[in-house]
């Protein structure tokens, strides 16, 4: 319900900026006079109380013409103490032409939308950003509006403007034909904040029950991805298996995204460090129920088939497809040791709190093993992270220092100790000294797709400026994390330093 | 407080009903239109303000303010001193062929009211306007009978005779660079310490009429009339040359492609028979026409002598150190070029004590 009025205002060449049509009738004064208020609060005499009056805001909304064209906002302290809070939206329109009696034929259509603090009022805007142009358009064609010789509150624009406001509030929606010719069809989508961009190397997990919306009318890249689209599997990879293409396909990642339908993770490997967030304490160290939550999630009695990983955002009930719908008693959620004694909450807890930097994946389940031995160890990281009391500790490499057998690298100098590896030259010239060309032909080791070693090497180079976590570099070249870190060990590169943050 | 010393500000209302044309003569008189391009101008929304630099010392605060009737109403009620404090000049525009002669009487009661009200020592101009649309053979006659109308109601509301002037007024004419004359001529803060200086100029020259005309409205500041000038029955012929020189700058305009404002010229001169014309230009923003005799030595004489002058005139647009003395004679002036300060734009005198302000 938050429009609460719509007016049709316009400059008269005899009265000036005066109201013709407004709905619902007598919400905008039209006097200075602010109504008299008795006992009860509200206007005597009317059906609504009155929400704003226009001559005090009229120089904004027939302002002067420099000013038409604009979308315009006022916000406007109430008439009256009791009088809730209102904005009002308009977008002025001047059209010159020297069939009007002054030159010129000034109007605007606005609303008044209330609660501007809880509403959205970015979808409000395009509304009247779109009813303008119709209008401005209308006029053009056929002098729709200064044609209008109806009295005030009657006739096709008051009617217009009625259906929109209903429509409007009860629809979000709404298509009304204006003549045989010219159809109003507006919408209001819900403003979402930019989507963060996606990454080859992230994740995605559906939020959604996505069976449920898909069509087969959808996008083909998309219907091919879906499936694998699992909480485990990266861009890449999805990419890979649905033998779709990697913009393609990352660019409808983006799109769930935006709409809210998937969010993103990031790969689970056991090389991975997690570590506790500052939301620790607030989050699953209080909240028994979320500790239960993540009983149910992990507990692998219950365990799903692998097809089917999803997660409902702050559901309680798992998707299942082998499961009956029995409820669950408190006690059975609970996962059991190794050894069959039950992990309460508070031992959820403590795993939780024993991941820390420094220590990854393997090790902690080395130093836990009998306490995992029925927990799901994927989705209890996951859980963690979906809920953001655990973070992904990534690790990134910085070159310090060329090696002595260095890499011909493009357009290198001797004794330049300039860092490199932070420009990435485009330059195809490669300057091959005497060294590295024997030394290529020592080392011929390949890996598996038969490119030259020290081709991997370079490519590796590139990454190496501290900006590139480990995920991105694997993803991106298709190697191990080992294979990684052997490179880099084994100092053909040069000095690197690896950094986990 | 100190600007106001230096540069007179005069806050000047224009206001009419709507469609009587305030803003056609304001873009005639200041932005260089043609009387045809008005047409196409738009209705004037809420108050335009227009600063003007009239001069060099004297800028203009032009409130053209819409004549609609809810702009009125506003104007009326509940801006009402905003409107009305401080005015100098009220220039009121009557639509000679409007059909609601009450209406618009009572409209011109109620605003001349409420300029009683806050400013009573101002000035009004009438304008009759639009007399271009009355037969020649009834100008004369309706004009006389609005100003006894008009005349009525300002003494009722409180203004006396001397506060009051009338002007029937056309864009297509010369009547509009009369009255608009008139309020610079009232506005204007040395207006008499510039004619005693032009009539001193008039008599080393020996010429017959000096006119003093502002360059980018061509309106005339003052002139001086020798002799037997008072004889001429082209009463009206100040505003004519205003109107020839307007149209000179148009033509210009139009056939070297600049603005009509950039447009200026350095000299003009006209012989004939009986007299010898040249106008010039004497300072920044101001033009001079002199009128002589029917004789050429004099005539040369008096170019030299105007060149000679300029740079006492410049006086007139900057402010001059307290102590000196103005009313030079031209003879010193001539003498005493080194000690004259040249022509820096920067602060201008109060001259003249035409009315307190």
């Amino acid at each position: 319900m938050s429009i609460k009025a719509i007016f049709y205002s316009k400059f008269d060449p005899h009265e000036g900026p005066k109201i013709v049509h407004q709905v619902p009738e007598d919400s905008i004064l039209t006097t200075v006079d602010v109504p008299a208020i008795n006992g009860s609060g509200s206007s005597a005499g009317s059906t609504s109380p009155a929400l704003i009056s226009f001559p005090t805001i009229s120089r904004f909304l027939i302002p002067r013409q420099s000013l038409c064209g604009n979308l315009i906002s006022l916000s406007r302290p109430p008439l009256t103490p009791s009088t809730p809070p209102t904005l009002v939206l308009s977008y002025p329109i001047c059209l010159t032409s020297p069939q009007y009696p002054r030159n010129e034929f000034i109007f605007n259509f606005a609303l008044v939308l209330s609660e501007p603090a809880t509403t959205d009022i970015a979808s409000y805007k395009s509304v009247v950003k779109k009813l303008a142009h119709l209008m401005r358009s209308l006029e053009e064609q056929s002098r729709f509006l200064s044609d209008d010789t109806a009295f005030p509150n009657s006739g096709k624009i008051y009617s217009l403007c009625e259906m929109l406001m209903e429509d409007l509030n009860n629809y979000c929606e709404c298509m009304i034909p204006i003549d045989e010719l010219n159809t109003l069809n507006i919408k209001l989508f819900p403003t979402l904040a930019n989507p963060a961009s996606v990454k080859p190397w992230h994740v995605p997990l559906f939020t959604v029950r996505i069976e449920t919306m898909v069509d087969e009318n959808w996008d083909l890249t998309m219907l091919r991805i879906i499936p694998y689209i699992n909480g485990v599997n990266s861009v890449k990879r999805i990419a890979a298996l649905a033998d779709a293409d990697v913009k393609l396909t990352k660019k409808c990642i983006k799109h769930l995204l935006y709409y809210g339908c998937i969010l993103l993770l990031d790969i689970f490997s056991f090389n991975a460090i997690y570590a506790p967030t500052a939301e620790f304490c607030d989050m699953i160290a209080k909240d028994v129920e979320m500790q239960k939550e993540c009983a149910r999630y992990v507990n692998t009695a219950f365990a799903p088939t692998a097809q089917e990983e999803v997660i409902i955002d702050s559901a309680t009930d798992r998707r299942t497809s082998n499961l009956t719908s029995v409820t669950l008693q408190d006690d059975e959620i609970w996962p059991l040791t190794g050894k069959g004694d039950p992990i309460d909450g508070v031992g959820i807890v403590q795993l939780f709190a024993s991941l820390r930097q420094g220590l990854t994946v393997r090790e902690w389940y080395a130093q836990n093993a009998n306490i995992l031995a029925n927990i799901d160890m994927r989705r209890f990281i996951t859980f963690g992270v979906i809920k953001g009391f655990i973070y992904r500790v990534h690790r990134y490499a910085i070159r310090t220092q060329k090696s002595l057998n260095s890499v011909p690298h493009h357009g290198d100098h001797n004794g330049d100790d300039l860092p490199d590896n932070l420009t990435k030259s485009m330059s195809s010239e490669r300057q091959l000294n005497e060294e590295s060309r024997s030394k290529r032909k020592h080392s011929r080791r390949t890996d598996d797709r038969g490119v030259p070693d020290h081709h991997l090497n370079q490519r590796i180079l590139d990454f190496l400026d501290g900006t590139h976590c480990f995920d991105e570099i694997c993803t991106e070249l298709e190697i191990s994390e080992k294979e990684l870190m052997d490179r880099l060990r084994s100092r053909d590169i040069g000095e690197a330093v690896t950094i986990c943050r | 407080m100190d600007r106001s010393k230096r540069q007179k500000q005069r806050k000047v209302l224009l206001m009419g009903r709507s469609g009587a044309g305030k803003s056609s003569m304001r873009s005639i008189i200041f932005s260089n239109y043609v009387a045809k391009d008005v047409r196409r101008l738009g209705a004037t929304v809420d108050v335009e303000h227009s600063n003007i630099r009239f001069m060099g010392n004297l800028m203009l605060n032009l409130w053209d303010c819409g004549g609609q009737d809810s702009f009125v109403e506003s104007y009326l009620t509940n801006q009402r001193s905003h409107v009305f404090t401080h005015v100098a000049v009220l220039i009121f525009v009557f639509d000679v062929s409007s059909k609601e002669l009450a209406s618009d009487m009572l409209s011109f009661a109620s605003t001349i009211r409420a300029l009683h009200e806050f400013s009573p020592n101002s000035k009004v101009f009438v304008l009759v306007h639009k007399m271009d649309l009355i037969p020649t053979g009834r100008k004369n006659t309706i004009y006389q009978e609005k100003m006894k109308e008009i005349r009525a109601t300002c003494v009722e509301e409180g203004f006396v005779a001397e506060q009051v002037a009338f002007w029937a007024t056309s864009i297509w004419d010369q009547s509009l660079y009369k009255a608009w004359t008139q309020v610079i001529y009232f506005l204007i803060p040395n207006a008499v310490a510039i004619e005693n200086m032009l009539g001193k100029l008039a008599e080393l020259l020996d010429a017959k009429e000096l006119i003093l005309y502002e360059r980018t409205t061509c309106l005339v500041v003052t002139h001086i009339s020798r002799k037997d000038e008072d004889e001429n029955p082209y009463a009206d012929r100040f505003e004519r040359i205003s109107s020839i020189l307007k149209t000179h700058k148009h033509s210009m305009a139009k056939h070297t492609g600049m603005m009509a404002s950039e447009v200026s010229f350095a000299e003009m001169q006209v012989k004939t028979g009986s007299f010898m014309f040249f106008i010039t230009k004497l300072t920044e923003n101001t033009n001079l026409a002199v009128v002589m005799p029917n004789n050429e030595g004099a005539f040369n004489a008096a170019r030299v002598n105007v060149q000679i002058a300029k740079r006492e005139f410049a006086h007139l647009d900057i402010m001059e150190k307290k102590g000196k003395d103005i009313q030079r004679t031209a003879k010193e002036a001539v003498l005493s070029e080194e000690e004259v300060g040249g022509v820096d734009s920067g602060e201008v005198g109060s001259q003249g004590p035409i009315n307190d302000r």
